[in-house]
C-alpha cells in the first residue's frame, strides 16, 4: 500500500513538473520586454497583454469590493445575529456552500440575461465583476465564518462585560482580531477570480483594447488564454504564453496565501 | 472600587441600523442561488407548453430538427465526471496519504504546493493541455475529457482529503502504533476508516465541480451528442452544450438551453448538498 | 488597526471612482462585431488598418457563427454582423444587407494523407460513413474520422446543402464551431477529414500547418477558381446592420470596398466583391 500512495504521489508530481516545464518550454517565446504591459497586435498572435491585465484588474477588484459586503453580511449573520438560533445560522451557512459548486456556466448565462440585457449593460466589465462577484460570495463567506468562528469566545465576552456594544464588539474586537483569516478569504477568492472563464465570456466579452471605461467589454488574463487557443487563428503559442502568465500569477497567489496561512494558525 | 456595572446608561449604543444593513448585505449574498434556479426555471419552462416539449426526454440533441432530447446530454455529464472521479479519488487519496504519513516535512510541503497551485490552475489551461497532447493521441473523446476533468478536480479532492487526514487526533494513530500495528495498517484501519465521512464528502464536491465544467471539457470532448460506446468517441455534456449553442439560440432552442442549465445546477447542487451531509457524520471525532 | 482606517476608505473611494470611470460615454468609439468565423479574420485585419488612421475607433471581433451574428443584429446585441451564408427572408426583415466578398468551402485532409482528390458522390459517401475505411478509395489507411461543423454554423448549412444531406446524416467524430478549430484536429490527425472555408485553409497552409485542400469533382479550391464560378461550392460574405449603417459602420463598408481593403480580403484567401 506504501507503493502504491508512492506512486500515486510520484504521478501526480510528475505531471504537476510536466505541465511547469511544457508551459515555460511554449510559452517563454511569447515574453518579451513589453509582454506585460505591452498592446495585443495581430488579434494576439503577437505583442503584449497590457489591455487584458488592466481589463483583469478592473474585473477582479471591483468583483471583490461587490462580494465583500455580501460576504461579510453572510458571515455575520450565520456567526452573531443567528447566534442564538442554530438551526437558521446553519441555514445560512449551507446556502453559501451549496453556491460554491454551482456551476460558472450557469451563473455566466443568468448573468448574461439579468445584467447584460436586463440593466442593458452589455457586454461589459461591470456586468461581468457583477456575475463574478456571485461565484466569489460563497468561497470568501466560508472563510469569513470559519475566521469570525475561531475568535475566541473570551474576547466576545470580556468586551460585552465592560459595556460594549455587540455592534462595536464585532467591529473593534472580533474582526481585528480574526483579520488574518479574512484576509485569507478574500485571497483565495482571488485565485478563484483569476481562474474563472466561462461565467466572464458571457458577460465581460471579449476584447483586445484597453478599457476606457467600465461600460466597456474587457477579458481576463483566463478568457484571453482561452480566446487565443480557441478562436485565433493560429493563436496557440500566445495562448501557451497566456497560460504562463496564469501559472505564475497562481504560483505568486499560492505563497502569499500560504504565509498568510502561517500567521492564521499562530 | 465602585466599578459601575454596565446597564442602559453607559453601555454603548447599539446602532439597529447597522445591524439590519449586514443582515441585508447577507441576505442579499444569499438570493443569489434562488435567483439563479428561479430565472432558468422561468425562462425555460415555456419549453413544455410547446409541441416539442416531449422531445425532452428523448434520445436525441437535434436542435435544429428540434429535437431536444436531454438524456444523451446528461448521459454525457455523468459519464465524464463519475470516470474522472474514478481516476482522481485514488490518485489524490494516495498522494495525500503518502505526504501526510509516509514522507518528511520537505516533501510534504512541495507535494502541498504543487496541489494548491495546480488547483488555483484556471480550467481552460488544461483544456489547452487537453488540446496539445490529449487530442492527437485519443482523439476528441470522452477519454481526453475525462482525463482533463481529472486533473481539475483531483486538487480538490485531494486538499480536501488533507484537511480530513489533519483532523484525526494525534494520539489515535500513536496508539496504534503503540500496540504493534504496522504502519500502513495504522493508515488504513485508523485513519482512513475514521475520516471516510469526510472523504466521501470530499468526492462528491470533487464530483461537484466535475459536473459543472463547461469549458475545458469542450475543448476536448469532441462534442457529439448519444452516448458513447467507448472511451475514444467522442462525447457533448450538458455544458459543452450550452457553450456551443447558448449564444444563437432562440425561442424554443432558447428554452430549452435554460433547461439544460437548469439541470446542471440541479445536479451539481444535489451533489453538493449531499456532500455537506456527509460531512456533518464525522461523528466520532 | 489605524492601517486598516487608511487602507478601507481609500479601497471604497477607488471603488467609485472605478464605477463612475467612463459611464457617460467616453472619448473613443466602440464597435463590436460578431457571427461567422469566416469573416471574422478579415474583420480583425480591418480593424488594425482602421484604427491606424482613426485612433479611437476600437473593433471587436467575436465569433459564435453566422447564425449568432444574425441573431445578435436582430436583438441589437451588436454594432454589425458577419455572415458567410445567404439570409433568409425572416432573418433579413429590417436588416440592412451588404455583401463584401466571396469564398467557397474546401474539403481539408490531413497532409499526411496521400489523397488529393474527391468526387461528391465520394464526399457524401465518406460523410454518411457508407465508407468507413480509408482503403476503401485510397492507399491510406485507417478509419475515416469525419470533423462535423456544429449547427448555427453557415458552413454547415452550405455543406449540407450542396451534397443534398441532413445533418442527422453524418456520422460525425468530432464537431466544432469555428474554422480555427477544424484546422486543429485535421492537422493533428491524419485520418481526419473536414470541411471549412476556402480562405481560412488557405491561410493556415501558408502558415505551415500540415493540411491540405482537395480537389473537389476535378477543380482545385482557389480564389480564382471561386471567383470563375468553376469550384462547385461558392458562398457570398456578408455585413449587415440593424439600422442604417452608421459612421463607422459606413466606414468600415468604405474601407473593404476600396483597393486596400481589396488587398487584404485577397491576402486571406477571399474574393472581393464585385468581381465575379
Amino acid at each position: 500500500m506504501r507503493i502504491a500512495c508512492f506512486l500515486s504521489t510520484a504521478i501526480v508530481l510528475t505531471f504537476f513538473l510536466a505541465m511547469g516545464i511544457d508551459l515555460i518550454v511554449q510559452g517563454m517565446s511569447g515574453f518579451h520586454l513589453g509582454y506585460f504591459f505591452g498592446p495585443v497586435l495581430d488579434s494576439g498572435r503577437a505583442g503584449g497583454i497590457g489591455p487584458v491585465i488592466q481589463s483583469t484588474f478592473l474585473i477582479v477588484f471591483l468583483a471583490i469590493m461587490f462580494a465583500t459586503p455580501m460576504s461579510l453580511g453572510g458571515a455575520i449573520l450565520s456567526v452573531e445575529i443567528l447566534a442564538k438560533y442554530p438551526r437558521l445560522s446553519h441555514f445560512v451557512r449551507r446556502t453559501f456552500d451549496v453556491m460554491v459548486s454551482v456551476p460558472s456556466i450557469a451563473v455566466g448565462l443568468v448573468g448574461w440575461s439579468l445584467f447584460c440585457q436586463g440593466l442593458n449593460l452589455g457586454f461589459s466589465i461591470l456586468a461581468g465583476s457583477m456575475t463574478l462577484a456571485l461565484m466569489l460570495a460563497p468561497i470568501m463567506t466560508a472563510a469569513f465564518i470559519g475566521g469570525l468562528d475561531a475568535v475566541s469566545k473570551s474576547i466576545r465576552r470580556e468586551s460585552l462585560a465592560l459595556g460594549v456594544s455587540r455592534w462595536h464588539t464585532l467591529w473593534l474586537q472580533v474582526i481585528p482580531a480574526a483579520w488574518p483569516a479574512l484576509l485569507a478569504g478574500v485571497m483565495l477568492a482571488l485565485g478563484r477570480a483569476t481562474a474563472e472563464t466561462a461565467a466572464l465570456i458571457l458577460t465581460s466579452g471579449i476584447s483586445i483594447h484597453p478599457p476606457e471605461g467600465i461600460l466597456d467589454p474587457g477579458a481576463t488574463l483566463a478568457v484571453h488564454m482561452y480566446y487565443l487557443a480557441r478562436n485565433v487563428p493560429g493563436g496557440e503559442p500566445m495562448a501557451y504564453s497566456a497560460a504562463l502568465a496564469l501559472l505564475l500569477i497562481n504560483i505568486v497567489l499560492y505563497f502569499l496565501l500560504s504565509r498568510l496561512g502561517r500567521i492564521v494558525s499562530t | 472600587m465602585d466599578v459601575p456595572l454596565p446597564d442602559s446608561r453607559n453601555r454603548t449604543r447599539e446602532p439597529v441600523w447597522g445591524w439590519i444593513i449586514t443582515a441585508v448585505a447577507g441576505i442579499s449574498g444569499m438570493l443569489a442561488v434562488p435567483i439563479i434556479v428561479l430565472y432558468l426555471f422561468l425562462s425555460g419552462a415555456g419549453l413544455f407548453m410547446e409541441n416539442q416539449a416531449w422531445t425532452f426526454f428523448s434520445l436525441e440533441w437535434r436542435p435544429g430538427d428540434e429535437v431536444f432530447g436531454i438524456l444523451p446530454l446528461v448521459a454525457g455529464t455523468l459519464t465524464t465526471a463519475f470516470l474522472a472521479l474514478l481516476l482522481a479519488v485514488p490518485l489524490g487519496l494516495g498522494t495525500v496519504l503518502h505526504l501526510h504519513f509516509f514522507s518528511g516535512p520537505r516533501i510534504q510541503r512541495m507535494g502541498e504546493a504543487a496541489l494548491g497551485i495546480l488547483g488555483g490552475t484556471p480550467s481552460v489551461v488544461f483544456g489547452l493541455f487537453g488540446t496539445v497532447w490529449l487530442v492527437p493521441r485519443l482523439g476528441p473523446s470522452l477519454a481526453s475529457g475525462m482525463l482533463v476533468l481529472t486533473a481539475m478536480i483531483l486538487p480538490t479532492f485531494a486538499l480536501l482529503a488533507l484537511a480530513a487526514l489533519r483532523q484525526i487526533p494525534k494520539d489515535l494513530l500513536t496508539a496504534g502504533t503503540g500496540l504493534g500495528v504496522s504502519r500502513e495498517q495504522v493508515v488504513w484501519h485508523l485513519a482512513v476508516k475514521t475520516i471516510w465521512p469526510l472523504l466521501a464528502a470530499a468526492a462528491t464536491l470533487a464530483l461537484a465541480r466535475g459536473l459543472g465544467e463547461a469549458l475545458a471539457v469542450e475543448m476536448v470532448c469532441g462534442n457529439v451528442s448519444g452516448i458513447p460506446s467507448s472511451l475514444l468517441q467522442p462525447v457533448r455534456t450538458l455544458t459543452t452544450t450550452l457553450v456551443q449553442e447558448f449564444e444563437y439560440a432562440r425561442g424554443v432552442h432558447n428554452q430549452a438551453l435554460h433547461m439544460v442549465a437548469l439541470t446542471v445546477v440541479l445536479l451539481a447542487a444535489s451533489a453538493s448538498t449531499f456532500a455537506f451531509r456527509l460531512h456533518a457524520r464525522k461523528a466520532d471525532l | 488597526m489605524s492601517r486598516v482606517k487608511i487602507i478601507i476608505p481609500l479601497l471604497i473611494a477607488f471603488t467609485l471612482l472605478t464605477l463612475v470611470w467612463g459611464w457617460g460615454g467616453n472619448g473613443g468609439e466602440r464597435y463590436l462585431l460578431t457571427g461567422s468565423s469566416t469573416i471574422a479574420p478579415i474583420m480583425a485585419e480591418i480593424a488594425v488598418r482602421l484604427r491606424e488612421k482613426n485612433p479611437g475607433l476600437k473593433i471587436d471581433v467575436q465569433t459564435g457563427g453566422s447564425t449568432r451574428g444574425i441573431a445578435d443584429t436582430r436583438d441589437g446585441r451588436n454594432n454589425a454582423g458577419m455572415a458567410s451564408r445567404d439570409l433568409s427572408a425572416d432573418e433579413a426583415e429590417g436588416l440592412n444587407v451588404y455583401s463584401i466578398g466571396y469564398d467557397g468551402i474546401a474539403i481539408i485532409v490531413n497532409a499526411d494523407n496521400p489523397i488529393t482528390e474527391l468526387s461528391s458522390e465520394q464526399v457524401r459517401h465518406l460523410f454518411t460513413k457508407d465508407i468507413t475505411q480509408w482503403e476503401t478509395i485510397s492507399s491510406h489507411k485507417g478509419a475515416v474520422r469525419i470533423i462535423n461543423k456544429a449547427e448555427g454554423r453557415a458552413t454547415l448549412e452550405v455543406f449540407l446543402t450542396h451534397f443534398n444531406l441532413e445533418n442527422r446524416q453524418i456520422q460525425a467524430d468530432a464537431v466544432i464551431g469555428d474554422n480555427a478549430q477544424g484546422v486543429r484536429l485535421i492537422a493533428a490527425d491524419p485520418q481526419a477529414i473536414g470541411y471549412i472555408s476556402i480562405g481560412e485553409a488557405l491561410h493556415a497552409k501558408g502558415r505551415g500547418t500540415p493540411i491540405k485542400l482537395l480537389t473537389l469533382d476535378g477543380v482545385h479550391p482557389t480564389p480564382s477558381t471561386v471567383a470563375d464560378g468553376s469550384y462547385p461550392i461558392r458562398r457570398t460574405l456578408y455585413l449587415f446592420f440593424r439600422d442604417k449603417a452608421d459612421d463607422q459602420g459606413k466606414k468600415i463598408l468604405a474601407y473593404l470596398q476600396n483597393a486596400e481593403g481589396r488587398k487584404i480580403i485577397q491576402g486571406l484567401g477571399f474574393v472581393p466583391a464585385d468581381t465575379l
